[in-house]
């Protein structure tokens, strides 16, 4: 009976780890669903726009010196800077890197994706910009451990990153299903040109999709700081990648979808670290990957696009 | 350019690598008008209205609507402007909503406020009241009351029509460009639909042109036509003078054999 109570017990203590990192996961696929919503586009720069939201927290908790002072405040301050900044980052992205080749091949938009996506990495690197060494994320709030139902353990931070990765997909549910700009956006996703005839200024609603995905990104470089502690200019690398894994999982392009897709492969991840070998927690997004491409490539919410020829 | 032409088409011609679509068409529409383009298949009408509407370039010539030249001019703009379409194959948002149609429509007209909108200011609250209102107004106007929360995908095919007029209603046009709007119509419906232009031109004062293949409706509600053939104006005139035209019998029939083959 014991024994049957422990198994229980660590089953959903890894579950709530993968809850927390599903979170983050969630955050980000969002980004990445919209931009492809909208521009047939896998952003590969969006995980690097993340590491940008957690490595300039830093620096704005350094400037603020709200770091020293843990607060809830301190906490809403910086996340709203970081998703500021993000929300900048991604418009500016767009307009320089992306606009250009509104009307150039797919594949040409694809390549200057990555090569953003290289440039922030190595360009953070540099020791003006951030450095290449890991940097301590200062911890924004205080950090209690609590314990839930007996013997499970959960920390302020586990519990904050879950509440604020939900509230912030409710508020973008609301942006997307309830504003004219998310009706735009809609209509886009669906057909640019007819948007476009329809008096809808598709430019100015692409760039809102990547100011919308990227300051999604920047509160999710904030919850992983506050998570892990530690970031460094290629920090953004495989949660991205993973990202992207989650949204085509659930479906890229569907907002429901990366959400679903987050939160399974947080769980896959800390379920495999738990109970096969933490060796395998990367590989498992890789094979989820291989197999969803394999066996549903729409995804699990996605719907199958047919071609118009 | 004469001064009451609304819409002023000037030697204008669009060339897809060696094809001339549209070859050095002129062509003007007056206030309050309606005229019909028509065609053979691939004469160039669709490329017209793509090329009025900045859906393509045009490769020369010029295109003035209301004394403003539409050159290099963003498809938006040209709909802001006053030009609005349907197409020939509907192309509605079918993962929206009959009403998310058309109000997406409205809502191009007034994007102004986009922080307004997103913090939900009671005024950007009552103007989406007042979209929601106008849009219902409208659909009911196309007879499509039932079908607003329907989406558009799940619509009989007549009604996806009206609702693709509706929503190009909806942007507010001074023209309206109709793409074979009675395309897959039987004789009844498509009755109804002529009576339907007729009102809505009446009603919202719209200028017209209508790509229409079925020439009892065209002669019917068009008093002017004008007919292509590989990108040429080859005829211009009122419905009989269309039908006697020697040229256009050639365009569609093909020319008289010249000894029996």
């Amino acid at each position: 009976m014991r024994q049957d109570f422990r198994i229980v017990e660590l089953f959903l203590q890894y579950a709530l780890q993968g809850l927390k990192l599903g979170s983050i996961y969630a955050l980000i696929a969002l980004g990445y669903t919209m931009v492809y919503g909208v521009l047939r586009l896998i952003n590969f720069a969006h995980g690097d726009v993340f590491m940008l939201g957690a490595m300039l927290s830093i620096y704005f908790a350094r400037w603020t010196k709200l770091g020293a002072h843990p607060s809830w405040i301190s906490l809403v301050a910086i996340m709203a800077m970081a998703m500021v900044a993000c929300g900048l980052i991604g418009g500016v992205i767009e307009r320089v890197a992306y606009r250009p080749l509104r009307n150039a091949p797919r594949l040409s938009l694809l390549i200057t994706a990555i090569g953003v996506s290289l440039f922030i990495e190595y360009a953070g690197q540099l020791s003006q910009v951030f450095g290449a060494t890991p940097q301590v994320f200062p911890s924004l709030v205080g950090n209690h451990q609590w314990t839930i139902a007996g013997k499970l353990t959960i920390s302020t931070v586990e519990a904050l990153v879950f509440v604020v990765a939900v509230l912030l997909m409710l508020v973008l549910h609301g942006i997307v299903h309830h504003t004219k700009l998310g009706l735009a956006m809609r209509a886009v996703s669906f057909n640019f040109q007819a948007a476009s005839l329809m008096g809808v200024n598709v430019n100015r609603v692409i760039s809102f999709t990547f100011v919308l995905g990227s300051a999604l990104a920047g509160a999710a470089g904030v919850l992983y700081g506050l998570s892990y502690h530690s970031v460094d200019p290629l920090c953004g690398f495989m949660p991205g990648i993973k990202a992207f894994v989650a949204a085509v999982l659930g479906g890229i392009g569907s907002i429901p979808g990366a959400l679903l897709g987050g939160f399974l492969l947080g769980e896959a991840e800390t379920l495999t670290a738990g109970y096969i070998s933490s060796t395998y927690k990367d590989a498992i997004a890789f094979v989820i990957l291989i197999v969803v491409l394999l066996v549903k490539p729409s995804g699990l919410l996605g719907k199958r696009v047919v071609e118009k020829v | 350019m004469t001064m009451d032409a609304m819409l002023e088409i000037s030697d204008c011609s669009v060339d897809f690598g060696g094809l001339k679509a549209v070859d050095s068409l002129d062509l003007s529409v007056a206030e309050g008008e309606m005229v019909a383009l028509i065609g053979p298949n691939g004469a160039g009408k669709t490329t017209v209205f793509n090329a009025i509407t900045g859906v393509y370039r045009p490769t020369g010539g010029a295109i003035h609507f209301k004394g403003q030249s539409l050159d290099g001019m963003q498809s938006y703009r040209i709909n802001r402007l006053g030009i609005a379409r349907t197409f020939q194959n509907i192309r509605l948002f079918k993962n929206l909503n009959a009403l998310d149609n058309v109000m997406l429509g409205f809502n191009s007209a007034s994007q102004r406020h986009m922080i307004g909108t997103m913090i939900r200011s009671p005024e950007s609250e009552q103007d989406r009241e007042e979209i929601v209102r106008r849009s219902r107004e409208l659909l009911d106007w196309m007879g499509l009351s039932a079908a607003s929360a329907a989406c558009s995908m799940d619509l009989p095919y007549g009604q996806q029509r009206r609702l693709e007029i509706a929503r190009a209603l909806a942007t507010q046009p001074k023209l309206l460009l109709l793409d074979e709007p009675a395309a897959g119509m039987n004789t009844r419906e498509k009755q109804e639909l002529a009576g339907l232009i007729e009102r809505l031109r009446k009603e919202f004062r719209l200028t017209l042109m209508v790509i229409e293949h079925d020439m009892k409706m065209v002669m019917s509600i068009c008093p002017r036509i004008i007919v292509l053939d590989h990108g040429r104006k080859i005829a211009e005139g009122n419905p009989s003078e269309i039908q006697n035209d020697q040229t256009v019998i050639e365009a569609y029939l093909g020319e008289k054999p010249v000894a029996a083959a």
